[in-house]
Parts: structure tokens; sequence; C-alpha cells
């Protein structure tokens, strides 16, 4: 009897073991924390040290969604100790707030420099990737940092981050419109074109190897070509006024605005030239081609309604289907890599806004928000910046902005009236 | 004042008792074999040992940016899904204070207080409520207590999904054990996202979370689902 009155009362507690089911929708977009530590040198690298850890977190910062701890909250040494340590004392790292630790070697000889590396993953205490950059020549350091960081960010987030990319743009610094190519932070700004006439629209080919422009330096808008290490060529034999290149839909492809019979519409050919098709038909004005990854839809601009608005064309099936409907100007759509967005300006008043729009459901929000004007969205290959101009500070700058809004910089200043940005791929 | 004392012999004596204690017994065996018998109980222990096991296929492993979610075995045994609970009907009082979303405001103390009336107004949705806490049929307004602190924790402590939160149909999901402290003794991932970066920064949250406030009562295993995308 005893032992039945245990049971009764046993029982129910057995019968109320239980799980629980937790939902966790959203997140609160806090930045990793990167604590990153100055490389330690050999006997002949020491010089490199301190320009490297400059170098290297400022990359680290750019990519969107790091921050570098500093060095005044750290527990542990400034400095790389012992890179071949098995195991790193992760909760003195931990202590401090941070989600990744960076520390590495920098090892010269006469001639070639070697940047050892571990990017620890502190909050499971584990080596997230280890290796070497080897061979790499003293004056190259500050692009080895760059992809260093840019690694870090593709162990993290599953995207390689985009600070060893270049931007080209068009700035009207020397009195005319040349095209100039520089690194995606702003830094190394050289000037490509040099012709003294209109440059316009550069675009980067897939590889990043070419730039596709609009130039009139021949007389008429035309379409040129230039390749690193060679000289500029022009694309079409066409008699008509060409306008605004981009590569695309496949690699060998371009799709351009050309005036014939007055009227502007979209073409595609091939870059040699052969194989010139007509996009569209309308007696309106269709501008601003740019394509889907999946190479079968193309948003451009277009007037056909009376207004200017964002249409996307279904290259298989030649449908048109209008995307915006709010505003009466809308221009410069561009698609994001990922295929997940399309950035365009919006006049609102006065003045351009940034917006981005999904192109399945056409749910719509602001990026940018300012008195002044921002045009010409360019995107990262991440998928997660946007280059645009902006007039806000009096000149045209180009700024770039992480797609949450934050991390806002201007990477040209001084530098005249800067427009068009293009955003190169990852380079070779 | 009257005062009422039952003396222990009697009352084991006596037959009335007895039958009660019998058919007490009687319905708590049969609850017993039911419990054992459910496949409830047949889901596989958690490692006992304070290990963070990542379990995943070896498709995800090679190529997880583009592949769909799918689901992630790592026994023979399919870990069912969950009945989800259905939407549960507008309760007829209406709260003192209908404001859009109250919830993130409230206590625990508040929102268990909020709940039991709740629970008092509508006695018919006592059943959803239950399911939706994953328990046996028990109303139990601590848990939901806890379940939301447990949210908070992880939602704060998640870096790195916001480059996937405008896309839908990402979610990762993980059973994680805790011991009666509230300390993290295993983490598993038994749903992957289809996203690798995604499905290591959600595990990454949970341990960043940890240790969570003590659970209440014998709850041991958490089964946390993690979408990066905000409830529209």
């Amino acid at each position: 009897m005893r032992f039945l009155f245990s049971l009764c009362c046993l029982l129910p507690a057995v019968a109320l073991a239980q799980d629980l089911e937790v939902e966790v929708r959203g997140t609160a977009g806090r930045p990793y924390q990167v604590a990153v530590q100055r490389f330690a040198p050999d006997a002949h690298s020491a010089t490199h040290i301190d320009r490297f850890y400059t170098e290297v977190t400022g990359a680290i910062e750019f990519s969107a969604g790091f921050k570098v701890v500093p060095f005044r909250a750290f527990l542990e040494p400034e400095q790389t100790q012992n890179l071949g340590a098995p195991m790193i004392p992760c909760d003195n790292w931990r202590g401090i707030g941070a989600d990744i630790l960076l520390e590495g070697r920098i090892e010269q000889n006469r001639t070639k420099t070697r940047v050892r590396y571990r990017i620890w993953d502190i909050t499971r205490c584990r080596n997230q990737g280890s290796a070497a950059y080897i061979d790499a020549k003293a004056e190259d350091l500050w692009l080895v940092a760059r992809q260093l960081a840019d690694e870090l960010a593709y162990r993290f987030t599953g995207r390689r981050g985009v600070s060893a990319t270049q931007i080209a743009f068009v700035s009207d610094k020397t009195g005319n419109k040349e095209v100039y190519v520089m690194e995606a932070d702003g830094s190394r700004r050289r000037r490509v074109t040099g012709n003294k006439r209109i440059n316009l629209f550069p675009a980067w080919s897939p590889d990043g190897d070419t730039l596709l422009y609009t130039s009139y330096r021949a007389g008429a808008s035309d379409l040129w070509m230039l390749t690193r290490g060679k000289k500029g060529r022009r694309l079409l034999q066409l008699p008509e006024e060409k306008y605004r290149g981009i590569f695309g839909p496949v690699d060998d492809q371009i799709t351009f605005v050309m005036n014939k019979d007055g009227n502007t519409d979209l073409y595609m050919t091939r870059t040699d030239g052969r194989g010139l098709r007509r996009l569209t038909r309308e007696r309106s004005i269709e501008v601003s081609p740019s394509w889907a990854p999946d190479h079968r839809r193309l948003a451009f601009a277009s007037d056909r309604s009376g207004s200017q608005q964002i249409y996307l064309m279904d290259t298989t099936s030649g449908e048109v289907r209008r995307l915006t409907f709010k505003g009466n100007y809308n221009a410069s759509p561009a698609w994001s890599p990922d295929g997940d967005w399309i950035a365009y300006a919006a006049l609102t008043g006065s003045a351009y806004d940034l917006y981005l729009i999904d192109p399945d459901t056409g749910f719509t929000t602001k990026l940018t928000d300012h008195p002044r004007s921002e045009e010409n969205p360019a995107w990262s290959p991440d998928g997660r910046k946007v280059a645009f101009v902006s007039n806000r500070l009096g000149r045209r700058d180009i700024y770039v902005i992480d797609l949450d809004g934050r991390n806002l910089r201007r990477i040209t200043d001084g530098f005249g009236n800067s427009s068009n940005p293009s955003w190169s791929s990852w380079l070779q | 004042m009257t005062r009422y004392t039952v003396a222990q012999e009697s009352l084991f004596e006596s037959d009335g008792f007895r039958r009660l204690l019998l058919w007490s017994a009687g319905i708590h065996i049969s609850m017993a074999l039911l419990f054992a018998l459910s496949p409830h109980l047949y889901q596989p222990r958690l490692a006992s040992t304070p290990v963070f096991v990542e379990v995943l296929s070896p498709a995800a492993a090679a190529a997880p940016a583009v592949q769909p979610p799918r689901q992630v075995v790592d026994e023979p045994i399919v870990i069912p899904r969950r009945p989800r609970p259905k939407p549960k009907p507008k309760p007829a009082v209406t709260p003192p204070k209908p404001k859009p979303k109250p919830k993130p405001a409230l206590t625990p103390d508040q929102l268990i207080e909020q709940m039991r009336k709740s629970q008092a107004t509508k006695p018919g949705a006592e059943s959803g409520t239950a399911q939706k806490q994953g328990g046996p049929g028990v109303f139990a307004p601590e848990e939901a207590a806890y379940r939301r602190s447990l949210t908070n924790l992880i939602y704060a402590n998640w870096v790195g999904a916001r480059p996937f939160s405008h896309r839908s149909g990402l979610e990762v999901v993980f059973d994680v054990e805790v011991d009666a402290g509230g300390n993290l003794k295993s983490v598993r991932m038994i749903q992957t996202s289809g996203e690798r970066a995604l499905d290591d920064s959600a595990e990454r949250a949970i341990i960043k979370a940890a240790p969570f406030p003590p659970p209440p009562r014998s709850v041991r295993t958490i089964r946390i689902r993690m979408n990066p995308r905000e409830k529209a």
C-alpha cells in the first residue's frame, strides 16, 4: 500500500516531464565584434606591422556587419604571441565581447613577404580558418590585408567581403568628365581615360577586367571598351548614338540604349558587334538596363505610362511588367547580385531618394533619406552595400552604405563632381 | 474557530480511501503506460556530456548556399515536427489595455497575471495554449514567461543574421539540453536553414545567450526555432 502511495506521488512528476518550444524571429542586427591583434613580426618585417594592422582593421570595418574591438579593451596582448599554440584563451576574448579573433605573423626575407594568420570563432572557441599569403611583395601588403579581411567576412557570413574590389566612376576633376577607378573604400584613385571629351556610365565586365563606357571622344555618343593593360576601343561601328551599355545577359554580350529613327530603345549585341537584337519596341523612351542574375529578366526605366517608371521584361516570354507605381519619376534600376532587390532612385519633391524594391512582391523600402539627392545606385558584388551619388555636401560625391542603412561613408572627397559609380566583381 | 484533525491510521484503514487509492494508482499506471508507449519518449536522448555537436548532411556541407532548406537527420529515427498550433480565436473579453503590441513591455510577472486572467475568462483556449507551449495539456504560465525570456536572450545575441532577414523560408531548428540551473549541456541542430553561415550564427546566438535562467520544473530539453525574418 505504501508502495502504491509513493507511486501516486511520483507519477505526476514523470507525467509532467516535458520539452519547451521557443521561437526566435528576427535579429537585433548587432555587428560582429572582431578583435584584431597586431601581427607578430620577424627580424625583418617590423616596419610592416603597424601599417598592416591599419589596413586590415580598416578593411574589416568596411565590410558590412563587422566592428573592430579597440586595443584598450584587450585582456590579452595587443600583439600575437604564439601563432602555433593549439588553443587560445577564449574566455578572455569572450570577456571583452569579442566574437572573432584575428591573429597572425608577417615574415620577410630579401624579396618576399609571407603573411600567416588564424581566424577564431570565439563563441565556439574554434579555429575558423588559417592560411598564409606567400610570396607577396611588401608593397602589396595593403591588398593582402584587404583580401584577408574579405576572407574573414566569408568565414562568418558565407560571402566574401568587398574591400578588395574596385569602383569605377566619372569625375570632372580635370575639367572634363573622365572615367576613374578606385578601391572600394575610395583609396588609390587613378584616371583611366584622358581624351578630354565627355565620358560617362562606366560598367564593369563580370570578370572585372574590362570597362564598358559611353564616350563622345569620336564626336557622337558611342560605346567604348577598356581592358586592363590595353588601349580603349570603339565597340560598334554603327552610325546611331548609343549610351549606357552594360555587360550581359551573358559574358560576351552587352545591352545598351540606342537612338534609332528618333526612338530610344534597348538593344543587345555581342561584344564583337555581331548578333544585334532589339529588346523594346515602344514609341516611348527606354533607358537604364539592368540584368537579373538569372540572365532572363531585365529591369529598365520607361516613360510609356506618361511618367518614368521601372519595368521588368522576361526575355524568354517577352512579357513586360510595370514594377513601380508610386511617384512620377523613378530612375536607374540596379538589380542586386543575389536577385532579391532592385535599387532605384525616386524623385520625391525636388530631390531623389534611393529605394529598394522586391521584384517579385513589389515590397518597397527606403534606403536613403536626405533633403538632398541620392542617385545612381550600384551594388557591391556581395549584395550587402550600395554605392551612390549624393550632393548632400554641395558637390556630387560617391558614398557607400550598408543595406541596413548603416556604415554610410563618403568615398570621394575633394575630387570634383563624381557620378556614375560601377562596382567591380571580385578581382583575381 | 473549528479545528479539523485527521487520524492517519483511520484514513489508511478506511475502505473508501483504499478504493480511491486503487483507482488513482490504476489511472496513473495507465497514464504511465500511455506515455511510455508514445513516440515522445523514443526521442533519442541527448548526450549528457557538455559537448556541442553540429550535424550536417554531406550534401549540406558541400554546397550550402544554393540548397533549399532540408531536414538534417542524424539517426534513422526521424524526429517528427511538432504540430503547429492553429491560430487562437479572438478572446471574447478584450484585455484592459488594447495596445497593438503590449507583449514586449510586459514583465514575466505581468505576463503570468495576464495569462491567468485570460485562462479564467476563456476556458476553451486552455488546451490550445498548452499545446503551443509544447506541454502535454497542462497550462503553465511560468513556462510562457520562460519562453519569452529565452526568446529575448537569443534575439539579442543573434549576430550575423541581418543579411538573411528579408528572405522567407529560412528556418533553423535546434534541440538544446539544459540542466536545472539553466546551463547549456548540448546544442544539436535538427534542421538546417540551407545557409551554413546562418546556421552557424544561430548556434552561436544560443551559446552566447547561455546560461539561461533556471528552467521551470522538469524541463530539460528545449526546441528552438530560429528565423531571421521578423514576423509580419
